[in-house]
């Protein structure tokens, strides 16, 4: 158990509790001096001229903003209540509950829906024909049948096989293979020597410009065959145009042949070299095409058709083969085995074809005719070129397509989409047609495999889906959405919530769709309800592409259905009498409901807000409260526990039985009866009463009997003893028929009138001639009040307050004007005349009536002197505890009490 | 058993004109001179007497709470402040919930107070938080402007009473236990 810093706390007595007594009842605090004491109430603290004191108190029991559970506040009819503040833990034991705002509520519980797998979202709903799942994703449904037959070349089936024209590209079905071939193989062509280059000397001589410094010779060591090869050495300038040569000296007659096969051994490229032949024909200067010469020994094939036709190469004159360059330092190059041939050359195509009937017509938007193979092309060498394509040819349409080449020996996939081209429905012809070009002596080959062959026409359209209301453990606030996928271009998904409380539909209540188009994570802002509904809307620009959709999940969360708030046990104070209350505030709407418990630890019992605890025993108490909500999206909300219990306090009231008013004859008797009560009414144990009455020749018993005296209106009172706590009862006393009449008594009231007058004039002439110190207050500097000694029996005003105004006022007056004021040590006011006398913690002001004497000065210093040495380090340091200052009223008592003060002799510090 | 003992105190009022100071005490305390004499002195004093459970030092403390009133002008803190602010036990600050100033001036008097006492326990009060519009400031600054002082603060409002006693309450509490580590 925890209590709060201080517990609230009604103002103790004297001061009033701000409640006011019952007819006949009346609190005691009216001084002696009332009552019939030598001084005038006018002669009382009215020097400031200040007015009547109102000693009213209000009661309120506000709510800390801050502190911990419980505290108490204690209410004017001797009650307390106990307060939890549910603002924090402290105190409590929470069970599925939590505290927001100062209230205890039922939490939020997170809940996910997950659809991992597209098979969910048809196991919650339907899709239209265009949608299909995968088991894995929801896609749009595409015709995936190939319009192709024997695509797979299982078979030699349908297909047709044309070789080229003459036959040197040839195209087949590979039974062991299971695909279609086409291919081109040929060997070398034959050849004859032209010049071995092994006697060279008296048929080979140096052609060169001017400048060309150069040679040729036999060389016998480094020949590529034979026994030896002709060496050209030579070195070439910067010029342009320049070259070194081998001219052969006889003409040259190369009608039969178009391929000059020559050796040739470059020594140094670090400069550039190329070969080319020059001829004579007809006086016209004609060459070959140039070829750039490598490192070492290579054979180079001229083409002597670029010199002209066969019919001109059969006189050639002036036939060299030319080494160009330029800046080439001294250098050689080797010619070897010089040879005459003819080349093979064509350029053919075989096809693969088949021929499509397409019975429908399709969109001519991407993706809606899609072809598609498998190729390699396995090789190609000794040819010019190979070229394999794709051509497709309809009624009105042809399109043709190349397979891009790459790496060889490996297989690769193709598909071109054919949509504009094959709308229309009719027959087509595919065509893989591979095309090689050879030119060239020597051995060739090349090889291209087709397989896999499809034609399909996906023919996707736009297609939706819509979930069932989906039921969620409770009414649910929705926080995100999860959804995952993929989006190729010119692919569209949009996801669609609702949230609804009807489980049809079709029925009211449903919200408006929240759309989105992007996958990933975003916050749901529909209303909080108990279904909801997801729509997906897949789209398409390319009816070969699908948008897929993999997953959908939903975070929402609900309120728990039950929680509980215990308190830790309390237990009241030693004053417990019984509790009286239950007290809650809360917040209880539709749906939700909160039952309350209390217990002292060992057992429960059901309790109703609001209700009567009386019939709970003992002073240790506990409580339980069980918030319970049957919709998700409300709670009930529990602020504040207040339970109240009476204890037996203090005398408040005198309770005196029978009630007045009662009419007595003079003589009679009756018998009253009194209770002390405390502020709730409590009887209190009061062993005896003291009874009075004002009925003048009446009187009453220690017992209460009461005896009717004179006739009039009087009171009996019943005080309880040692207090000023009584309580009174109205008496009507008659006339009774054996008394005598008032004309019997006349004589003794005239004389008691007559002592009274004389009485009086005495009084008069004495409070004249003397003088009376009426109060003392010692008053510490800081304005608190160390001591209120005075000759009546009770203050009439609050010494504390007229202490701290005194010394605000003393203060003032001294700030106003330091000069004429700061030593203020007499004042007077009306009878009264005040002397103040200053010590070095605290100052004393002596109230005097009647003449004060010359020496009363002296005896302040003397006494304000004494108590300075007395009591001077007990005002320096005093904490504002009166239990500090024993002995203060005592020694004051020889200062009021004395007709001289005397001072304590030195050394004795002033002990009274 | 717990025992009761009794405490005399001097806490202190401070804070700008028409803040709320002497409408707080008249909710709290019904108890006051005659207004128009102590106006002429710029001071009044009126006294609560509190009964307060201090668990910690197994006491019921019945502490008598002279509460110094000083007008909000600060000629008159000037003036008075060795009488007024003299031995004070603490002090209840307090700002006008409507008016920003009071709040930034309010260092102005609790630093006066300390320059003549030393550390004493400090509450503040924002009054008027009865008042729904014209608020110009909340509750973060006056946690802000607390902190400094090592200050508790409430909301009052001297009109609905809101928060009134607690505020004069846990001075007091403060007070006490101050007064208490002292003797």
């Amino acid at each position: 158990m925890e209590w709060s810093p201080e517990p609230t706390s009604a103002p103790a007595g004297g001061l009033g509790t701000g409640l006011g007594p019952g007819a006949g009842e009346h609190r005691t605090d009216t001084p002696m001096l009332e009552r019939g004491s030598r001084i005038r109430p006018k002669t009382s603290i009215a020097l400031f001229g200040l007015a009547a004191f109102t000693f009213l108190f209000v009661l309120s029991a506000a709510r800390p903003v801050s502190g911990e559970l419980p505290y108490v506040i204690v209410n004017p009819d001797a009650s307390r209540t106990v307060v939890w503040n549910l603002t924090s833990r402290a105190g409590l034991s929470l069970q599925n509950t939590t505290l927001v705002g100062g209230k205890a509520v039922l939490p939020w519980e997170n809940a996910t829906v997950d659809w991992p797998r597209a098979s969910d979202f048809l196991s919650h709903g339907s899709a239209d024909a265009n949608l299909t799942t995968d088991g894995t994703n929801l896609t749009l449904r595409a015709d995936l049948s190939n319009h192709v037959t024997n695509g797979d070349f299982a078979s030699n089936a349908i297909w047709t096989y044309a070789n080229g024209t003459s036959r040197n590209v040839t195209a087949s079905w590979d039974p062991a293979a299971l695909n279609a071939l086409m291919a081109h193989d040929s060997p070398a062509v034959s050849n004859t020597s032209w010049d071995t280059m092994d006697a060279i000397n008296l048929t080979w001589q140096l052609r060169a410009p001017p400048g060309v410094p150069g040679f040729i010779s036999q060389e016998y060591v480094h020949q590529r065959e034979g026994k030896g090869a002709l060496n050209l050495s030579f070195s070439i300038g910067s010029g342009t145009g320049l070259y070194a040569g081998a001219h052969p000296l006889a003409v040259v007659n190369w009608s039969g042949d178009n391929r000059l096969l020559a050796w040739v051994m470059a020594r140094n490229v670090t400069s550039p070299l190329w070969l080319n032949v020059t001829a004579n024909v007809s006086g016209s200067s004609r060459t070959t095409v140039a070829q750039s010469l490598s490192l070492g020994w290579q054979e180079v094939v001229i083409n002597l058709d670029q010199i002209g036709a066969p019919s001109e190469r059969s006189n050639l004159q002036d036939v060299v083969l030319r080494i160009n360059g330029r800046n080439v330092a001294s250098t050689f190059v080797y010619f070897d085995d010089l040879r005459l041939a003819n080349a093979k050359a064509f350029n053919e195509t075989a096809t693969v074809a088949q021929a499509i009937i397409k019975a429908s017509s399709t969109s001519p938007s991407p993706g809606s005719a899609i072809l598609a193979l498998d190729w390699d092309l396995i090789d190609a060498t000794g040819v010019r070129s190979v070229t394999a394509r794709v051509n497709v040819t309809g009624s009105s349409t042809s399109i043709e397509h190349s397979l891009s080449q790459g790496p060889l020996g490996s297989w690769r996939k193709s598909s071109f989409d054919l949509s504009p081209s094959m709308s229309s429905s009719g027959t087509y012809a595919i065509r893989f047609q591979f095309q090689v070009a050879v030119d060239n002596v020597t051995a060739s080959s090349s090889h291209f495999r087709i397989d896999n062959v499809s034609l399909w026409f996906p023919n996707r359209h736009n297609g939706s889906y819509a979930s069932n209301p989906i039921p969620l453990y409770a009414s649910s606030e929705f926080r995100d959405v999860n959804w995952a996928g993929s989006l190729p271009a010119g692919t569209s998904a949009r996801l669609s919530l609702r949230s609804g409380n009807d489980s049809n539909p079709n029925g009211s209540g449903w919200s408006a769709l929240e759309s989105w188009t992007s996958f990933g994570v975003h916050p749901v802002s529909l209303p909080g309800a108990r279904y909801f509904q997801v729509r997906m809307d897949l789209a398409t620009v390319n009816a070969s592409l699908s948008p897929s959709v993999a997953a959908f999940g939903l975070d929402t969360m609900h309120r728990a259905a039950i929680g509980n708030v215990t308190s830790d046990p309390f237990r009241a104070m030693s004053d417990f009498l019984r509790w009286r209350s239950f007290n809650v505030s809360s917040s209880v709407g539709a749906s939700t409901s909160i039952a309350f418990d209390i217990g002292n630890g060992s057992y429960w019992t059901a309790v109703p807000a609001d209700g009567n605890v009386s019939g709970f025993a003992g002073p240790d108490i506990r409580w339980r409260a069980q918030l319970v909500s049957s919709d998700g999206l409300v709670t009930p909300s529990l602020g504040q526990v207040r339970l109240t219990y009476e204890y037996l306090g203090g005398v408040q009231r005198v309770l005196v039985s029978p009630t007045g008013p009662v009419r007595l004859e003079s003589g009679q008797k009756l018998s009253f009866r009194a209770r002390a009560v405390d502020a709730g009414n409590h009887t209190l144990s009061v062993p005896s009463f003291g009874w009075s009455t004002n009925n003048t020749r009446g009187s009453v018993d220690n017992d209460g009997t009461f005896t009717a005296g004179d006739p009039g209106n009087w009171v009996v009172t019943a005080t309880v003893p040692g207090t000023f706590i009584f309580g009174t009862v109205q008496v009507t006393v008659t006339p009774s028929s054996f008394l005598p009449s008032p004309f019997d008594l006349l004589p003794y009231v005239l004389l008691a009138l007559a002592c009274g007058g004389a009485g009086y004039g005495s009084y008069e002439i004495a409070i004249r001639r003397m003088f009376a110190i009426d109060d003392v207050f010692l008053i510490s500097k800081e304005g608190r009040l160390l001591m209120h000694n005075t000759r009546r029996m009770r203050a009439d005003r609050d010494e504390d307050i007229l202490s701290a105004m005194f010394t605000a006022i003393l203060t003032f007056l001294r700030d106003f004007d330091r000069e004429e004021t700061g030593d203020l040590r007499r004042f007077e006011f009306g009878r009264k005349t005040a002397l103040l006398e200053r010590g070095d913690h605290a100052y004393v002001a002596a109230v005097y009536s009647g003449r004060v004497p010359r020496w009363a000065g002296k005896d302040l210093r003397r006494f304000m002197y004494d108590l300075e040495r007395r009591f001077g380090e007990t005002f320096a340091r005093w904490s504002g505890d009166p239990d500090d200052l024993q002995g203060l009223k005592e020694f004051s008592d020889r200062f009021v009490a004395r007709f001289r003060y005397r001072s304590f002799p030195r050394g004795k510090r002033g002990a009274p | 058993m717990t025992k009761t003992k009794r405490l005399k105190s001097k806490v202190c009022l401070v804070g700008e004109k028409a803040v709320g100071k002497t409408s707080l005490i008249r909710r709290y305390v019904i108890n006051m001179f005659d207004e128009q004499y102590l106006t002429t002195i710029g001071t009044r004093v009126t006294k609560k007497e509190v009964r307060l459970v201090m668990p910690g030092h197994d006491l019921v403390v019945d502490l008598d709470m002279t509460i110094w009133d000083i007008m909000g002008e600060k000629g008159f803190r000037e003036l008075l402040k060795d009488a007024y602010f003299y031995g004070t036990n603490g002090v209840l600050a307090v700002a006008d919930l409507t008016r920003r100033r009071t709040l930034d001036d309010l260092d102005d008097w609790v630093d006066g107070v300390e320059h003549e006492v030393g550390k004493v326990p400090v509450v503040i009060a924002v009054n008027k938080a009865d008042l729904t519009s014209g608020v110009q400031f909340d509750a973060d600054d006056v946690a802000q402007f607390a902190r400094a002082y090592n200050a508790e603060f409430f909301l009052t409002s001297a009109k609905t009473g809101e928060h009134v006693e607690d505020a004069f309450r846990r001075l007091g509490g403060l007070v006490a236990e101050h007064q208490l580590q002292l003797a």
